[in-house]
């Protein structure tokens, strides 16, 4: 007879393992606000693929004139995507994740204010990427342009009910961008209180890093900028689906109603995507020049007084409709004033770099090339700033010149200066250098002859949108140079990929400080335990941890700040 | 809540099971041996200029071991997620899956609302 030992089923526990246990479940459910960073920015990062596709085959197609590789109706769908695609699902989404992953390390805080929000924020980015798309699934992507401008995108305009835009295809933009606009709010809301409530004790609102400067007045921006879009978009649906008419003169409406809405969102959402940049080389450019930043005061400042002028300079989008004259001085002037915040910027970094000792890795060469490419655009940003001149070139390939050389000479820049800075930290391994100046180098001469034609191209009449061009034109040769230096970008983007890869696999391991640095996130190990730190630093100075390493010179005996 | 009930808090809250607690401490010592060796600024605080409340106020604290529980995980984020896209989706293309992604959203509110989070 078999015995039972008594006691055995009573102390034997089986616990059911959780879903935030198993691998893919710990990814599901996390709110840690270390992997939501990186998550933000493996999705940004993919869906800089498919917008970076998108733009391949707008350059194929552009290459020679009379070109047959997309139809007009897809051509429409491929510009539209691509526009979309790089602003909403790439450079905000991948910015966030910097945000997310660097801020409450820089402040000395153990994780967002409130995390499940964070990451409510992540699934939201994602489902709407896909979301938006899908479209291309059911033969309805949006091909408006990504300002969508209403009436074009209404279902029918005028009062002889014209069709317009009957498909789906506003729809997916509209709800795409709604989806999207409910993650930036959720994520903004998030860092304004973390950034303003968990900051390490001492670190008072002038000492804090200036990338996390930049994420708070962009959190802000994008408080107030994204109800517009969001109002615009609903009157778009309203119109759409329930017969109002909100945008159709031939009613009462206003057609110019959506692109005082749009732009007004539109304006600051450039400055939503340049300002964290300015973050990241501010942070970049004094640790790789071993001095502390020049004027941390007037760029932290000039950072705010970009935010609130972004909002007074919307309508110089619209020139060209026809605004009385008092709006185009009124316009002309405040758009010409924020080019002064932003020379401050670029002269503190000049400053910040000069006499200093100058270390040339991959970081500093992007954040230098970021302040080269950057002053391009904002010099061609001040001409489109001067109303005759604006006439001239509105809605030709000048403005997409200038529209690139500010979002990848400046963001795309920016980030990848972030890339190099933080990778060692996100993974503890540092990407390869060589690697990295071949991508540079690549993406600098890329874009340089990509973008830079396009001003000619403007000056010389070529409309943007157009879905090809008679030879006669004298484009030919200048559309041919875009779209070499695009393929050479894709190498550029194709190195920094197998970068990654390798130096995953096989990279020189980075240690916890491998730059020499002054912020709170070098304070930890690389990646950062769960909980950040084992001891809630204490701030004595903006740069903290410099200041930790190197006592005998810390800041706070020099300066009283 | 004052610093000085920060400090004492050291209680483990009452759900928390043994193995989370092990599995802390073995983590705690993991991260000791793994801090960089560096000069405390401990010491430089205390003969700092400022105040005396200045000076308390910056005084390094260590951390309990209730703030080093990270968040817990939660799947009602991306639920909610997954069903205000539905709900929107459907706003526009049918309204069945607009019904069923309000119902969704909902639950996904109440269910985030009532999740204990220590």
């Amino acid at each position: 007879m078999a015995t039972r030992t008594i006691g055995d089923s009573a102390t034997t526990v089986v616990r059911r393992r959780s879903l935030s246990e198993s691998y893919l479940g710990l990814w599901l459910t996390t709110t840690d606000h270390k992997l939501i960073g990186l998550m933000y920015i493996v999705t940004g990062f993919f869906f800089f693929l498919v917008g970076g596709m998108e733009a391949l085959l707008i350059r194929t197609q552009l290459a020679q004139p009379n070109g047959k590789v997309l139809s007009p109706e897809e051509y429409n769908a491929v510009f539209t995507m691509h526009g979309v695609t790089m602003i909403f699902l790439f450079v905000i989404p991948v910015l966030s994740g910097f945000g997310n992953y660097v801020v409450p390390l820089m402040i000395g805080a153990r994780d967002m204010a409130f995390p499940r929000m964070n990451a409510f924020g992540y699934w939201l980015v994602l489902f709407g990427g896909v979301f938006l798309q899908a479209s291309f699934l059911f033969n309805a992507a949006p091909d408006g342009g990504w300002f969508q401008y209403a009436p074009l995108s209404e279902l029918s305009c005028g009062a002889n009910a014209v069709s317009c835009a009957p498909g789906m295809n506003p729809d997916f933009w509209v709800l795409g961008t709604m989806l999207l606009g409910i993650s930036s709010i959720a994520g903004s809301l998030n860092f304004v209180v973390t950034i303003l409530k968990l900051r390490a004790p001492g670190m008072s609102i002038n000492r804090m890093p200036l990338f996390t400067w930049m994420m708070l007045v962009t959190s802000f921006l994008l408080l107030f900028a994204l109800p517009s879009l969001t109002v615009a978009s609903f009157l778009l649906l309203l119109d759409r689906h329930l017969g109002m008419h909100f945008y159709q003169w031939g009613f009462g409406g206003d057609p110019l109603l959506w692109q005082h809405l749009f732009w007004s969102f539109g304006h600051p959402e450039v400055y939503i995507l340049i300002l964290p940049a300015f973050g990241i080389i501010s942070e970049v450019l004094p640790v790789f020049s071993r001095k502390p930043i020049f004027g941390y005061t007037f760029i932290a400042w000039s950072g705010v007084a970009i935010g609130f002028l972004s909002f007074t300079v919307w309508a110089h989008h619209m020139f060209a409709v026809g605004l009385p004259s008092i709006a185009q001085v009124f316009f002309a002037t405040s758009t010409t004033l924020i080019a002064i915040p932003t020379a401050v910027k670029i002269f503190n970094w000049l400053a910040t770099v000069f006499g200093g000792k100058i270390s040339f890795k991959v970081p500093m060469l992007f954040a230098l090339g970021f302040v080269a490419m950057f002053l391009i655009g904002g010099l061609n940003g001040a001409a489109l700033a001067v109303v005759p001149f604006d006439y001239q070139i509105t809605d030709t390939y000048f403005v997409v010149a200038h529209i690139h050389y500010v979002l990848f000479g400046g963001s795309v820049m920016g980030i990848f200066a972030g890339i190099y800075y933080w990778f060692p930290k996100f993974t503890g391994k540092i990407l390869g250098e060589r690697l990295g100046q071949w991508q540079f180098w690549l993406l600098m001469i890329g874009m340089n002859l990509t973008f830079f034609p396009m001003h000619i191209l403007g000056l010389l009449g070529m409309a943007r949108r157009i879905y090809t061009y008679p030879a006669d034109q004298g484009w030919n040769e200048l559309n041919a140079m875009a779209s070499v230096g695009a393929f050479i970008i894709g190498i550029g983007v194709m190195v920094f990929m197998y970068n990654v890869i390798a130096s995953l696999k096989n990279g020189q391991k980075a240690g916890s400080d491998p730059w020499d640095a002054f912020t709170l996130e070098w304070d930890t190990t690389s990646p950062p335990k769960k909980y950040n730190f084992l001891e809630l630093p204490v701030v004595r100075s903006r740069r903290p941890f410099y200041d930790k390493k190197y006592p005998e010179k810390a800041d706070w005996k020099q300066v009283t700040h | 809540m004052t610093q000085d009930q920060l400090e004492t808090q050291t209680e483990v809250p009452v759900e928390q099971s043994a193995a989370d607690v092990s599995a802390l401490e073995l983590e705690q010592q993991q991260s000791s041996a793994d801090a960089p060796q560096d000069v405390s600024t401990d010491s430089q605080a205390e003969s700092s200029e400022g105040t005396p409340k200045k000076r308390a106020k910056k005084k390094a604290r260590k951390l309990t071991e209730a703030d080093m529980q990270p968040p817990k995980p939660s799947f009602w984020p991306l639920a909610l997620a997954l069903a205000i896209v539905i709900m929107m989706a459907g706003s526009a293309f049918n309204a069945i899956f607009f019904a069923i992604g309000g119902v969704l959203v909902l639950v996904c509110v109440v269910g985030w609302a009532l999740e204990r989070r220590r």
